[in-house]
């Protein structure tokens, strides 16, 4: 079942990779896409392949498996399904942590700030809902703690965009906060890569601390899991993972909740499994998402964060009701 | 997009019936106190106003990334355009654009200020009319044509050694670029490059998709001016793409406060862009 | 080494001591009933041992490193947490974790070690159901067997028989007490007195921070000891089947 759902899905973003590198505004035909691509035939059907499509889709893979990877750690970790990056304002931390490190200058002065700012955002966010949730994470005071961690993130984030000396700034706080792939470089990919894979090297290997976490933290802590240091892991894990991701691609909300909440029960519920099997999904999810904004409005840059909400939002308000029926909140 | 038309086109109706119609400014004397809140009408006015004439220019000409008259500009006072404060300069006339904020046009007119709000120059035609309108409102009608003539004179030249066909884009934050029916175009054309954007069929100013413009393989890039700060908006002009395509040709230009406002200024820019044509 | 040795054991919360010089030592083949009222530090007690809260003194578990630990005890919490929809199998397993080398999947003695479990409580039935779905009372046992699959020589449990019906608190104390027969250490913290006196080969009272009393039930169950520190009235007799402790009223 474990291994045939991975392969499924492994084959599923092998396709949607695919897809995501044929669809442009540029009309290009697929073979003459690929050609383009594989052997560099023409000069501006391969500018529009390697810098272009290429870098877009392999960002929608790794964003994609990021936030997915850190949704189902943090509920593994928190054994609370509502537990999302974006929901719960680490995202936003992220970008704010982005935005400072791009309007004082100091992304352009070294390649590495801006992931580092965002994942120092990101950490201080997952530091402030650790602290506020509490270990256990119950809904009401996770969700509150989100809320302000959210909102204060947010209003900062417009503060200092509305502070900067660049007319365009101000009006990007729709991307900061709904995240798009358009006209991305490899050099976002480049940056964001080694943080996501360190992210993902540190949450991967959590994964039967999370399962014996299913039990409790004391029967964990009795089963030989060091809650302290499984607890530092998850910062820097998710820190890295959704700061390297937002500091190139805005904060795209719901993945982290929306994939863990299909594939929990196709893997039977263990939070091990579900790791590895939400990277891959996440990045099902947001290879779909940034194939549709180009087909739905292919001249206007529709943000991924719109579809995912769209997607995302009706899920969470039934996980709200669930989690109320089940007297948990 | 038809409601805001309708809206707009209402406001320049009521607008209108406030402000004295643009031609029947004839004073028997010319302004004494003249404000001008607009970048564009603020370096027409310092070409043509007459010593003392003219007591304040907008802000915007005092910042050295869009002003083309920054020398001039700085013996000036400074406004920020708002109605409040202009008021209390008692002008007997200000200069405002067609896009200058109806709701302080219309509050100065209520004021008993005139206001005078010259048309946006999308052709290099526009520009002699735009000269001689200023001039006409000022009152200073000889130096006006004596602009007019010396401009017409030098376009004429550029455009007496048109050169071989070559093609260039235009690309600003955003993937913004113009088409047909703006002054860039006009520029470009009468520096004796095809715009690309006009064969991709844009009219006036819109964004193009970076694989369009890709594809359309301009022999030039003519790049927007970044500002200050940094902006995502402005990163697609580094973007890896465009620095390829730019690396084709041997100068990039730029598009700077030259190009912005329909005044002898765009000469320049048009010879500069000649002057690469010919390097190219 | 197997059992559990206290020496000079305390556990402080806050400035007062909750526990003070504690020293005890339990051996293979006991069956430890630990009783006190609310707050006596039963809890407290088992989780300090461990080494999952503070301490001063001696704890021959709490001074093993975890993974070490984690297969030399097994501890079952009062709370019965099962925060996911894993099925029942799914959840014993989780018992095998301190066994499994990093990245290792099951060998043959898991599985025979989770298949012993279920069948020791009963399980079988369960098997593939989804653990949340279940009743308290089941809930309850499939996490038992989770320690059970555990196989480590010391069993540690708060509270098992909470929430079972009677047959299974009884099965369930004879599943301990056989445990204890078969060589293990178990240490059980209850409240039921009587069920105490019939499954338990040695009892320990806690009361006010120490050890009120210490030693086989008939010995520790004294109408006086129940007054002094239960505050209850209670007919202690003998039967065949055992002590017999039921309380009839409080003093």
């Amino acid at each position: 079942m474990g291994r045939a759902l991975l392969a499924g899905l492994v084959g599923l973003v092998a396709l949607l990779f695919t897809v995501s590198l044929l669809v442009g505004p540029a009309g290009l035909a697929p073979t003459e896409a690929l050609l383009a691509l594989i052997h560099g035939n023409g000069l501006a059907e391969t500018l529009v392949m390697r810098e272009i499509r290429l870098p877009r889709a392999l960002l929608a893979v790794l964003v994609g498996s990021a936030l997915g990877l850190a949704g189902a750690a943090m509920q593994g970790y928190l054994r609370n399904p509502l537990a999302e990056p974006g929901l719960i304002g680490v995202s936003g931390s992220a970008a704010l942590g982005a935005v400072i490190a791009l309007q004082t200058g100091f992304a352009a002065a070294h390649l590495l700030a801006l992931p580092i700012a965002a994942l120092t955002g990101a950490v201080v966010a997952v530091l402030i809902i650790l602290a506020l949730a509490g270990p256990r994470g119950g809904s009401i005071t996770l969700i509150l703690a989100g809320i302000a961690v959210s909102a204060l993130a947010g209003a900062l984030t417009a503060l200092v965009l509305n502070l900067s000396p660049n007319p365009f700034a101000a009006a990007e706080i729709v991307f900061w906060m709904m995240g798009s792939l358009q006209d991305r470089s490899m050099i976002h990919f480049w940056i964001a890569a080694p943080f996501i894979a360190l992210g993902a090297l540190l949450l991967l290997t959590q994964g039967r601390k999370f399962d014996a976490l299913t039990l409790g933290e004391d029967a964990a802590a009795s089963m030989g899991v060091h809650l302290g240091r499984l607890r530092l892991t998850l910062v820097l894990g998710v820190a890295s993972m959704v700061g390297a991701a937002t500091a190139v691609a805005g904060a795209i909300g719901f993945v982290g909740l929306v994939v863990p909440h299909i594939l929990r029960p196709l893997v039977g519920a263990r939070p091990s499994a579900l790791l590895p099997a939400s990277a891959l999904g996440g990045a099902v999810l947001v290879l779909m998402a940034d194939i549709a904004v180009r087909v739905i409005l292919p001249t206007r840059d529709l943000k991924l964060g719109v579809l995912t909400a769209i997607v995302g939002a009706p899920l969470f308000f039934h996980l709200i009701y669930k989690t109320r029926m089940q007297g948990q909140l | 997009m038809r409601g805001q038309a309708i809206t707009r086109s209402l406001h320049a109706l009521v607008l209108a019936c406030l402000t004295l119609p643009f031609g029947g400014a004839a004073l028997a004397l010319p302004p004494q106190r003249v404000v001008s809140i607009n970048l564009c009408t603020d370096q027409l006015a310092m070409l043509l106003a007459a010593p003392g004439q003219l007591i304040s220019i907008s802000r915007i000409s005092h910042d050295p990334n869009v002003s083309v008259m920054l020398e001039e500009a700085l013996a000036y006072p400074i406004n920020y355009g708002q109605a409040e404060e202009v008021f209390r300069l008692e002008p007997d006339l200000v200069l405002a654009s067609a896009f200058t904020s109806p709701h302080t046009v219309g509050l100065l007119s209520r004021l008993g200020i005139e206001v005078a709000q010259l048309p946006i120059a999308s052709n290099l035609d526009d520009i002699p009319r735009n000269i001689r309108e200023i001039g006409h409102l000022l009152g200073r009608e000889a130096a006006a044509e004596e602009l007019v003539g010396q401009f017409e004179a030098d376009l004429a030249q550029i455009r007496a050694a048109q050169p071989g066909v070559r093609r260039a884009a235009l690309h600003y934050a955003n993937n913004y670029t113009s088409g047909v029916n703006s002054l860039a175009h006009e520029i470009i054309t009468a520096a004796g490059f095809e715009n690309v954007a006009a064969e991709a069929g844009l009219s006036g100013g819109g964004t193009l998709p970076m694989e369009r413009l890709v594809m359309l393989m301009p022999d030039l890039v003519i790049s927007g001016q970044p500002y200050p700060g940094a902006s995502r908006s402005e990163e697609v002009l580094r973007h890896p793409a465009m620095v390829a395509l730019r690396d084709r040709h041997a100068a990039g230009a730029l598009a700077d406060a030259e190009w912005v406002c329909g005044t002898p200024a765009v000469l320049r820019a048009i010879m500069r862009l000649v002057m690469l044509h010919d390097e190219g | 080494m197997t059992g559990l040795t206290l020496k000079d054991f305390s556990v402080a919360r806050g400035p007062c001591d909750v526990l003070r010089d504690i020293t005890l030592s339990v051996g293979q083949g006991e069956c430890l009933g630990l009783l006190g009222p609310n707050g006596a530090g039963k809890t407290t007690l088992m989780r300090a041992a461990l080494g999952l809260m503070p301490h001063r003194g001696v704890s021959s578990l709490s001074s093993l490193p975890p993974k070490e630990r984690a297969t030399i005890v097994a501890w079952l919490p009062q709370t019965r947490e099962i925060a996911w929809p894993v099925s029942v199998e799914t959840l014993i397993a989780l018992g095998r974790l301190p066994h499994l080398a990093p990245g290792a999947s099951p060998a043959p003695q898991d599985k025979a070690a989770i298949d012993a479990a279920i069948t020791r409580m009963g399980l079988e039935s369960f098997r593939k159901r989804i653990a949340t779905h279940l009743s308290g009372g089941e809930q309850a046992r499939v996490l038992i067997a989770r320690a059970l699959a555990q196989e480590t020589p010391i069993l540690m449990v708060d509270e098992p028989a909470a929430g079972l019906d009677p047959a299974h608190q009884i099965s369930l104390m004879q599943t301990l007490s056989a445990q204890a027969r078969n060589g293990d250490t178990v240490i059980a913290s209850m409240h039921d007195l009587g069920l105490a006196a019939r499954f338990c080969t040695r009892l320990v009272v806690l009361w006010h921070g120490g050890i009120a009393a210490d030693g086989p039930p008939q010995q520790v169950l004294t109408p006086e000891l129940l007054a002094k520190v239960f505050r209850i009235r209670a007919h202690v007799t003998h039967h065949a089947d055992g002590p017999i402790v039921q309380p009839v009223g409080v003093i």
